[in-house]
């Protein structure tokens, strides 16, 4: 348990999505998302769009039923939980906020994948860390921002949950496979701090420029 | 009745509705015809009237087209199709949507064959039969959807054989032969699957070794003019164009690197090109498993490939899936049940190897397992949880009808536009154009919106003992894709007008983005005519200049 704990701290504290966002604090807070509720005129805007084009080929009550702020909200919700799991964002190209985007990397290394899937494969008796992987996106879904990264930290520390389990399982199953992911992630964790005490300065400095501008 | 005529009844029924859900608007719906189409109809049209390709290649084994080489079989049976029904929109997509009919059929064999229950097997039938992913390809006239055709009787066939002990090998391998010759990621799919097949069965095949390696030998005889092929300058030109293998790095990212790494080690070690690639290929690779890939947004990036608002399968296939791998992953020691996984892992692979983030035409192959899978879930669902089978009806409709709504209303009127999109506009622009062909010596086509040569080879129908002669590819790259030069009085390269207008009495056609309106004055040019998008939008004009320099 001890050594569990240990390894989320060290996980986490490497982790880039929070040097990203540490480095970035001053920038990022105050947090002022928009939200999706009320529905911002965007969604507003398309719904009638959508009903309008439904409209001229059905009946409008039909329109109405097919499209309307309950379906077109319950989908944006939907779209906003499930981008969560994308792993394009997670593990490979965080986004496009270049204030919370890690540099030449996603918010987690891909080594925690296969390690978070162990744990899952691991866990089937023991139903919480499903739970946990299902919840953790869910205060993502008022957001208007799509991959908006402050609102899935829940995911994030999760992932990390997981992932630290994974590795501690495997330690004990089977030591080979944990000892060549271990020196995965080692190498990706250096990679990460190479990106980011080397190129991610000047990126960052050039991308905040041009938003100034 | 027995069970199973009722079950023959029903699967009928799948197949009827899966015959009227691929042959309804077929020639409206896609919006209009696109530049694949085109030439896959034009070099058919070729071959049926002069035996050779639209460069003048006897009987090729490769359709160079505009620079992207299609392979042979999809152009060789539109030939009697095209005969039958002439050179029109139909013909170029009767065929996809009739394979893709069949396919219903023979899914319902390999489900049945790999999940050993008729319900689930029916239950994947249907769900073929109204899938966005296979109505997307199936519809158009996209030598995927024929291809998978081939594919996966191919390995209904293999399964077939290892089942029965007097059954051939031989027809499960024309079907794969079939499938190589008639699209580019079967060639990677295809033997990969093949080799799964082979090995999960290997006590089988080695009782019938002898059997095995005949009809083995057979296949790699039908296939060396495909391998042979592997090695011309036409495939190569493809294969570096289209994957990850042939793309080079910017000259201009490396040199920032190296400045700020100061180190030739720090940058071989981080910044490798082999590292690069492999972490790119990954990435691919697992968008393909992307929830916003399968269920939410698709490929929006393609107009061509996605439908608005929508994944590439419907949301309710989301739990259904998740429910029937656990199913699954729980007896995967099972052969068949292992070899559905593979599938599953296999199918992304093509795709995960080119530069696309994510492609639904190249991972088509993935649509399969994964509707076993949403089958599965659903018969395991109905067994253990009706009253949740009940509650997720209406979610089950208003997917469905979401989808229909979406397909033929929503996503035309957002995708028909530029060569990424339907292309539409030149059906109406070749009519036009036909007023005014006589009136001019020479009538300058604009190429921004790609492909303008063969959309009018086609609508002309123009005679390619004629054209062959004339047929010139020009290619700015190897990299990129090519136009046709010209032919007759056309010519089609890129309009650029503020040099252009000098240029006597010439007829000049093209977007609004090329010939503006602002920039045309009375004394040298004037608007001829007009042609719009569907939506009431410019698509092209036809300027005509008035300068005549003596």
């Amino acid at each position: 348990m001890r050594r569990l704990f240990l390894l989320i701290v060290l996980l986490l504290i490497s982790s880039p999505w929070l040097i990203t966002l540490l480095y970035n604090l001053a920038f990022i807070y105050p947090y002022k998302p928009k939200l999706l509720i009320p529905p911002p005129q965007e969604i507003v805007d398309e719904i009638n769009t959508l009903r309008g084009e439904s409209s001229g080929a059905s009946s409008a009550i039909f329109s109405r039923l097919l499209i309307n702020k309950f379906t077109i909200l319950t989908k944006e919700f939907a779209v906003r939980y499930l981008e969560s799991y994308d792993p394009e964002y997670l593990f490979f190209n965080a986004g496009v906020d270049v204030l919370t985007k890690p540099q030449g990397s996603g918010h987690l290394y891909l080594t925690f994948l296969p390690l978070s899937l162990y744990s899952l494969y691991k866990s089937k008796k023991n139903k919480s860390m499903f739970y946990l992987l299902a919840l953790s996106p869910i205060p993502s879904i008022i957001i208007f921002t799509h991959f908006d990264t402050i609102s899935k930290i829940p995911l994030f520390l999760s992932l990390t949950i997981l992932a630290s389990e994974g590795l501690t399982q495997l330690l004990k199953n089977k030591k080979a496979i944990a000892l060549l992911l271990t020196l995965i992630l080692i190498f990706e964790t250096i990679r990460f701090f190479h990106n980011f005490t080397v190129h991610y300065p000047s990126t960052f400095a050039a991308q905040i420029y041009s938003l100034k501008q | 009745m027995t069970i199973k005529t009722k079950f023959n009844i029903v699967l009928l029924l799948i197949f009827s509705l899966a015959l009227i859900l691929r042959f309804y608007k077929i020639s409206e719906v896609p919006i209009c015809m696109n530049w694949d189409e085109a030439s896959f109809a034009y070099n058919a049209y070729s071959i049926l009237k002069t035996g050779k390709d639209e460069y003048g290649g006897y009987l090729p084994l490769q359709f160079k087209s505009v620079g992207d080489y299609k392979f042979p079989f999809f152009v060789y049976s539109l030939v009697p199709i095209i005969k039958i029904f002439d050179l029109d929109v139909f013909s170029i997509r009767f065929l996809p949507s009739l394979t893709g009919s069949l396919s219903v059929l023979v899914f319902y064999g390999i489900s049945y064959l790999i999940s050993r229950s008729r319900t689930v097997a029916l239950i994947s039938a249907f769900f073929l039969a109204i899938s966005p992913w296979h109505l997307q390809f199936t519809r158009a006239g996209a030598d995927v959807g024929y291809a998978s055709f081939f594919t996966f009787t191919g390995i209904y066939l293999f399964l077939r054989a290892v089942n029965n002990k007097k059954a051939s090998f031989l027809p499960s391998f024309l079907f794969f032969s079939a499938s190589i010759y008639s699209y580019f990621t079967e060639r990677i799919f295809a033997p990969l699957i093949l080799g799964a097949l082979t090995l999960l069965n290997i006590k089988v095949v080695k009782k019938r070794q002898a059997l095995f390696a005949k009809n083995l030998l057979v296949f790699i005889l039908i296939l060396f003019p495909a391998i042979y092929l592997i090695f011309s300058s036409g495939h190569q030109e493809k294969f570096l164009k289209t994957t990850i293998f042939g793309f080079v790095r910017l000259e201009s990212y490396v040199q920032k690197l190296l400045l700020e790494d100061r180190s030739g080690i720090s940058f071989s070690v981080f910044h490798s090109e082999f590292l690069e690639k492999s972490l790119v290929i990954a990435n691919h690779y697992l968008n393909h498993f992307s929830p916003s890939f399968l269920f939410l947004e698709g490929p929006y990036r393609d107009p061509r490939q996605y439908i608005y608002q929508m994944g590439m399968m419907y949301i309710y296939d989301l739990p259904l899936i998740v429910i029937g791998a656990i199913a699954v992953f729980k007896k995967r020691k099972e052969q068949n049940l292992k070899f559905l996984l593979l599938w599953l892992l296999i199918a992304p692979i093509p795709s995960a190897i080119t530069r696309d983030p994510v492609h639904a035409r190249r991972s088509f192959n993935m649509l399969y397992p994964l509707l076993i899978l949403s089958a599965m879930g659903l018969d395991k669902l109905v067994k253990t949880k009706k009253i949740v089978v009940t509650m997720g009806l209406p979610i089950f409709v208003f997917a469905i009808i979401f989808y229909f709504q979406s397909y033929y209303i929503f996503t035309p009127l957002r995708t028909y536009k530029g060569p990424a999109g339907w292309q539409c506009g030149y059906k109406e622009l070749v009519e036009t154009t036909q007023k005014y062909k006589n009136k001019y010596e020479k009538i300058i086509i604009d190429t921004s919106y790609q492909g303008p040569y063969i959309f009018f080879l086609f609508y002309e129908q123009y005679d390619p003992a004629r054209y062959q002669p004339q047929a010139n590819l020009f290619q700015e790259s190897p990299d990129v894709l090519g136009e046709g030069v010209g032919y007759d009085s056309y010519v089609f390269r890129p309009i650029y007008w503020p040099e252009d207008r000098l240029i006597e009495k010439t007829l000049f056609i093209g977007p609004p983005e090329r010939l503006p309106t602002k920039d045309i004055s009375e004394d040298e040019a004037r608007i001829v005519d007009t042609v719009y998008f569907p939506n009431g939008e410019i698509a092209f004009l036809l300027v005509e200049t008035l300068w005549t320099i003596n």
